[in-house]
């Protein structure tokens, strides 16, 4: 099988892996980091490269509001946006999910504002991470990649049909060149199927009204079927990713990815770009003979708690290092989801606040967070408050 | 004896209606009867946007598993109804087939909050039928005021005390607003005038491209305070005062489509509605001065002599 | 691949049509003098419930099921053939 081997930024890999998932309509805002990733499609679209509608909206409310339209008649649909556009995009974002239209989305994650901020984090897709979408968060170019066209495929499995994020931290990757292997247009074909929308339409040929109003049982019975879908998407994620790694040689690990973790005492927990830095500190621990290993989230929604809690229990401390806040809980949100997957409480757990609005989780900041791991792992105890990483050289008003 | 008799209404009341029969309209309501009609012309290859307000409190968009049209309807937002028309064109285009992407929404939906998406959907062609019941005020939740109320009105968010007339400020003038997007049609209709309306929607229909706009006032009996059998005698009011011109613009050319010879003065119908029974004069005179204003623009815009089309 | 049913659909759709028995709701009916017709249609046309028909003989009839009693047909009838009956004189009868 031949691989193209492309050089891109994350905004570009990513285009061209919704180019070869060939959506019918895409309507997107412009927004710092996400801009480049619509102007390729822009390109695409152009060039007679990729077959799709794309509508240039005035507003990212407008953008979801109109895929909504195109999903309900039968299209395949793709966005995406950053931390405002995501905030502003929140009143249709809802009922994307109950309306159980199978979007896919790329976040290019951003802070949001305020202070006033265009940096990088996962913040604004973490903050809706209640909205009944599935968001899965990504490492590189090649995972910003593969993992889009796995989405369309998870989303619109029939026993799924559910919007699916893929969030990606906004300049650490959207602006970062990496190659990537870039499958033939024939074994992406192969892999994704077109949509069928046959549960919820828009059809003069199958009349039905989209979303009565509904009275409190009804709406009930729609919300169980709805988490149960989230349930179901868990071995769905799994499969898209199996089979996909049959036509790429390349598998994500499905709901997470472990790197050395098999023997590991004391576990490192990331989400998103930080799991590069991370990945060095956990060699450098064990180049020092300290059995450290790591475990990347993948799928925030639906959250994985069976296998977070089977790669953490029996181990002797672990910590998670959040790039965001978890308002009112003096912790990162990660964190916090972590140990609702019912982990032992008496294995110690450390949370890391650190790399906001653009600033750097540098090597030596993982080689610090390693070495209180370590400690925690040989003695120590849960902490109750969280720890901020900062970088010493940044202080007062510069 | 026998008695000739203009035909030309038989056709209309002839014509298939693809609501449900029993919806929760209030008696008397003459949106109830613009919604009929309008899709009367527009027959069973429609999907229809109803936004929250009052055709969707009264069933429209159906309850729970059941729905209140005999074509496809949902419910928008009340914010994003142009929105979502335009992506279903925009699907349907690529499937070559052809629909009416059409909304049927309240002027809360149209002229405030669903404002921005309007404008968007008008400035990129997008080819949808927008049709704007103008109760001229959010009726559905209380007659709470909108950007489309008129003046001097009684609504229960601006009320009438002893330092307070009723709304201050005056209403949109919004077919004009829309107009000035350069639209291939733009018009506004009466449910006094249903030939008129029904005319219109069809000369919409017929528009290749673009988005076809279409304000209709309907004097609303219970928030504006006068009985239901005199719906459409108010509505017709509106027109002979000039309150509400009845006029289409079509690629840029304004022309009027219902002659009123002998205009009556607004106040005749300003006096028949509650909701301005607290005006003094000087509020009367305000609300004419505006009403003078509008038409003497409009019929700059009309030109001279340009044929009524009724 | 499902293996589960459903007793309701997965989405929230609808499908049934919603029919109000509005006719309940009148305390007034329009009752149709056939020697004064003229046959104009007025009526027919202002209904906002669509409940006026025309028949052969190009007479109009009210169909009871869905009128509410508004009386839009009875003021726009420009020779005053309907009059606006009280309902209990009906019985309820459609």
């Amino acid at each position: 099988m031949t691989v193209n081997v492309e050089v891109v930024t994350g905004n570009e890999a990513a285009a061209l892996a919704v180019k070869m998932s060939r959506p019918d309509v895409i309507a997107a805002y412009p927004i710092t980091p996400q801009s480049s990733l619509v102007e390729h499609l822009g390109q695409h679209v152009a060039d007679g490269q990729l077959d799709a509608t794309m509508s240039e909206v005035e507003s990212e409310h407008s953008a979801m509001s109109i895929l909504q339209g195109a999903s309900l008649s039968g299209g395949r649909t793709f966005t995406a946006t950053s931390s405002q556009g995501l905030a502003l995009m929140y009143e249709p974002y809802f009922r994307t999910s109950t309306l159980r239209l199978p979007i896919v989305m790329a976040i290019v994650n951003r802070e949001m504002i305020s202070p006033q901020t265009v940096w990088g984090g996962p913040q604004d897709s973490l903050s809706l991470r209640d909205s009944g979408w599935i968001q899965i968060y990504v490492e590189n170019n090649q995972e910003i990649f593969d993992t889009i066209i796995q989405a369309f495929r998870v989303a619109e499995d029939q026993d799924v049909l559910l919007p699916v994020n893929v969030c990606y931290d906004g300049f650490y990757l959207s602006h970062l060149t990496e190659p990537i292997e870039v499958p033939p247009a024939s074994a992406v074909d192969g892999y994704l199927t077109p949509y069928k929308g046959e549960h919820i339409r828009l059809d003069p040929d199958d009349v039905m009204s989209v979303d009565p109003l509904t009275p409190g049982h009804m709406l009930m019975e729609y919300r169980r079927r709805h988490l149960e879908a989230q349930t179901r998407a868990l071995d769905v994620i799994e499969t898209a990713d199996t089979e996909y790694q049959k036509i790429t040689g390349r598998s994500w690990g499905g709901l997470t990815y472990g790197y050395r973790l098999e023997d590991a005492r004391a576990v490192l927990v990331t989400l998103g770009s930080m799991t590069g830095a991370a990945r060095v500190a956990v060699d450098r621990a064990r180049a020092e003979g300290r059995a450290v290993g790591l475990l990347k989230i993948r799928s925030l929604r639906p959250f994985p708690k069976q296998r977070v809690r089977e790669q953490l229990s029996g181990r002797d401390a672990f910590c998670v290092v959040d790039r965001n806040v978890s308002f009112g809980w003096d912790s990162g949100i990660v964190y916090r989801e972590v140990l609702g997957a019912g982990i032992d409480g008496s294995i110690p757990s450390l949370n890391f606040i650190g790399g906001l609005g653009g600033e750097d989780i540098t090597v030596s900041m993982f080689d610090y967070v390693v070495d209180e791991l370590w400690a925690a792992a040989n003695g120590g105890t849960t902490r109750d408050s969280c720890e901020w990483l900062c970088n010493p050289q940044r202080s007062g008003d510069r | 004896m026998a008695v000739e008799v203009d035909r030309k209404n038989e056709e209309i009341w002839e014509m298939q209606d693809w609501i449900s029969p029993g919806i929760s309209a209030c008696v008397g309501c003459n949106v109830e009867l613009t919604l009929r009609l309008c899709l009367k012309a527009l027959g069973p290859r429609t999907v229809l946007a109803i936004p929250p307000g009052c055709m969707g409190g009264v069933g429209v968009v159906g309850w729970g598993a059941t729905t209140g049209a005999r074509v496809p309807v949902f419910f928008p937002l009340l914010d994003n109804t142009a929105a979502m028309l335009a992506g279903i064109k925009l699907q349907y285009e690529r499937r070559g087939e052809h629909i009416n992407a059409v909304a049927f929404a309240g002027d809360g939906a149209t002229v405030d909050a669903g404002f921005q998406c309007l404008s968007g959907a008008a400035e990129r062609g997008d080819d949808i039928i927008y049709i704007c019941y103008d109760n001229e005020g959010y009726m559905n939740t209380g007659f709470q005021r909108s950007g489309s109320t008129t003046q001097g009105s009684w609504t229960s968010t601006t009320p009438v005390g002893d330092s307070s007339p009723g709304k201050s400020q005056k209403k949109k003038d919004f077919p004009m607003i829309m107009a000035m997007h350069d639209l291939p049609y733009v018009a506004t209709a009466s449910p006094a005038y249903p030939r008129d309306l029904v005319a219109k929607v069809q000369k919409a229909m017929q528009k290749d491209g673009g988005t076809k706009y279409i304000h209709v006032l309907n004097p609303c009996p219970n928030g504006w305070g006068f009985s239901a059998d005199e719906s459409i005698e108010i509505a017709r009011l509106s027109v002979q005062t000039r309150v509400f011109p009845l006029f289409e613009m079509e690629d840029g050319q304004f022309s009027p489509t219902v002659a009123v010879k002998n205009p009556r003065p607004p106040r005749e119908y300003l006096s028949r509605l509650k909701k301005f029974r607290h005006l003094d004069d000087e509020g009367i005179a305000g609300i004419e001065e505006t009403v003078q204003h509008r038409w003497e623009r409009l019929q700059k815009l009309m030109g001279e002599g340009r044929p009524c089309r009724d | 691949m499902s293996s589960y049913k459903y007793t309701q659909s997965e989405a929230p759709i609808g499908r049934r049509l919603y029919v109000l028995a509005t006719g309940e709701w009148r305390v007034m009916r329009p009752v149709i003098d056939n020697s004064a017709c003229r046959g104009c249609g007025l009526c027919a046309m202002y209904c906002p419930t669509c409940s006026i028909a025309g028949s052969d003989e190009r007479r109009f009839t009210v169909d009871y099921s869905y009128c509410k009693g508004c009386g839009i047909c009875a003021r726009e009838c420009p020779v005053d053939a309907i009059a606006m009956k009280p309902e209990e004189e009906y019985d309820g009868e459609c």
